[in-house]
């Protein structure tokens, strides 16, 4: 007899239910948030809280004259790796615009830092007679943008972008915050085009409304020069007895500083060394002044195997399975962090025992 | 604050309720839109934390079901977002969960991995349509997206699973 997919799927997933375990996190969850947003059993903190809330959003707005990319940027990130003020310079606005029948699509800001495309857009009912929730704060959670949905657009995330046409997909953060203006919701999105030859300038196309998208949604940025963006030289590899370390890409920019790290685990070296080894470089990773010691925040990394490994899921999470003993196993790191205004002669990038030095000037 | 929408207790009551009566298929959901138990887990927890903190908002306008549902397919796509997400090559795989109490076939097993596998929207679709339930006008209202869309991506992502699956779930009379 046939099933339906929800009988198949509650089957195969009944061990998949609320324990008392998960009720309890749940509780808890709830019990923080209470806690937090009580205004009634902290009033002066609450005010405290509010006042700094809206004092931020009040320089950030002031900053950008209006929420730019970096200020929304920076509200989506909130407690995360700052950005370096000389950030700005990198931005471009007033990009394109476009106005659907209830809807208007603006291109307010894009910035390329010589690895990461980053676009504020703004997509604004034209009927709305008042912001949306307060400005620079959270959409509320079943928020539901009418004028948007009859325009068909995809107001809440990109899926992706053309550059040079070529496909991109949209990576790390993204989010909405409502706008200053009536019915206007601002969206960030990130690409990663270290794989794409951008021409200089090179073209971006949103598909904002999909395949209809109309021509003035495209735009152009410089690749080149990039104000503040320092393609740095390369360190020496690390050769130890059982692997090897070689950063094989390091950018400075005002943004962040990129650095993408492949190791390379000798032949014979048991899957729990790697498991190890590649853990402690995504967890653990710092980049710090080689003079001063002064580390720099942490803000994305994304590491995995690039040969040799199959998932093996039956010895745990995010375990591996070394598929030929006799042949070297490849991972890769790629690390973000955070850049401060001046760019320091030496840079130190380890985790752990194990570290590479960088000079950010060729030696003499 | 949630308290707004009548006592403290009345609101945890009713917050225990949902939890009670939605918590298992949300969370199922949840599993099937991430693909992974832990970060299901996070997004369950996230998706009534959030509902928690805007329940003096809800207008009844609509079912608890459909406005937990939209806040809970919001939440996985944030993480989905999230750069966890998109550097660590996670595990899809249901072989790590332990048996439940409903005894399943293979069937239902390949079943559910067909259905994991498609196309991030497809897959959304697909699941509010045959697991939660929606009609096509519904979905399209709860993802924000026109009902031609939503109804294209069904019919993509249930050619796709028919060409899968040979049709071992679908009943004809199912299909809008």
């Amino acid at each position: 007899m046939k099933k339906t997919f929800r009988e198949a799927a509650d089957a195969r997933l009944s061990a998949l239910k609320v324990d008392q375990q998960l009720h309890a996190r749940i509780r808890d969850g709830m019990n923080q948030s209470s806690k937090s947003s009580s205004s009634r059993l902290k009033p002066r903190l609450a005010f405290v809280l509010v006042l700094i809330m809206v004092l931020g959003l009040v320089a950030a707005f002031a900053l950008t004259q209006g929420f730019g990319l970096l200020a929304v940027w920076q509200i989506k990130e909130a407690n995360q790796a700052p950005i370096s003020s000389q950030a700005q310079k990198l931005v471009v606005g007033e990009l394109a615009r476009h106005e659907f029948e209830h809807t208007e699509v603006v291109i307010q800001e894009a910035l390329y830092d010589g690895r990461m495309l980053r676009v504020l857009y703004s997509v604004r009912d034209l009927t709305a007679d008042k912001p949306f929730a307060l400005p620079g704060s959270e959409l509320p959670p079943d928020f539901v943008f009418t004028a948007a949905d009859q325009d068909g657009i995809s107001w809440q995330t990109l899926d992706g972008c053309l550059v040079d046409d070529v496909p991109v997909s949209a990576v790390g953060i993204t989010g909405n915050i409502a706008g200053e203006l009536n019915g206007q919701v601002l969206t960030i999105s990130q690409f990663d085009l270290s794989d794409v030859p951008v021409k200089n300038p090179f073209s971006v196309l949103l598909p904002i409304a999909g395949p209809d998208t109309p021509e003035n949604l495209r735009f152009e940025l410089p690749s080149s020069p990039l104000s503040g963006v320092v393609k740095l030289p390369l360190p020496e590899p690390l050769v130890l007895p059982d692997r090897s370390l070689q950063v094989t890409d390091a950018i400075w920019s005002p943004i962040r500083t990129y650095i993408s790290l492949e190791i390379t685990m000798n032949a014979g070296v048991p899957e729990p060394i790697c498991h190890e080894t590649l853990w402690r470089w995504t967890i653990d990773a710092k980049l710090s002044n080689a003079d001063t010691g002064v580390d720099y925040p942490l803000a994305d990394v994304g590491s995995g195997y690039t040969s040799n490994m199959d998932p093996a899921p039956d010895i745990g999470d995010f375990r591996f399975r070394v598929i030929d003993l006799s042949k070297p196993v490849t991972m890769t790191i790629q690390l973000e962090f955070a850049s401060p205004d001046e760019m320091p002669q030496r840079l130190l990038l380890s985790a752990g025992e194990e570290s590479l030095l960088i000079l950010t000037a060729p030696p003499r | 604050m949630a308290a707004d929408t009548g006592t403290k207790t009345e609101t945890r009551d009713l917050m225990e309720a949902l939890i009670h009566q939605h918590g298992d298929s949300l969370f199922r959901l949840c599993f099937m839109c991430l693909g992974d138990r832990a970060l299901a887990e996070d997004a369950l927890q996230d998706t009534f934390v959030k509902a928690f903190k805007a329940l003096d908002k809800f207008r009844g306008d609509s079912t608890y079901k459909t406005w937990l549902t939209r806040i809970a397919v919001n939440v996985c796509k944030s993480i989905r977002r999230s750069a966890w997400m998109r550097h660590v090559d996670r595990n899809k795989s249901l072989d790590n969960l332990p048996a439940g109490d409903v005894p399943f076939e293979m069937a239902d097993d390949t079943v559910i991995r067909a259905v994991m596998s498609l196309p991030e929207r497809q897959r959304t679709v697909i699941l509010l349509y045959f697991y939660q339930g929606f009609r096509v006008p519904e979905i399209a209202q709860l993802i924000s997206l026109p009902v031609s869309t939503v109804s294209s991506q069904l019919q993509r992502g249930k050619a796709k699973l028919k060409n899968d699956l040979k049709g071992w779930y679908y009943d004809e009379e199912d299909l809008p």
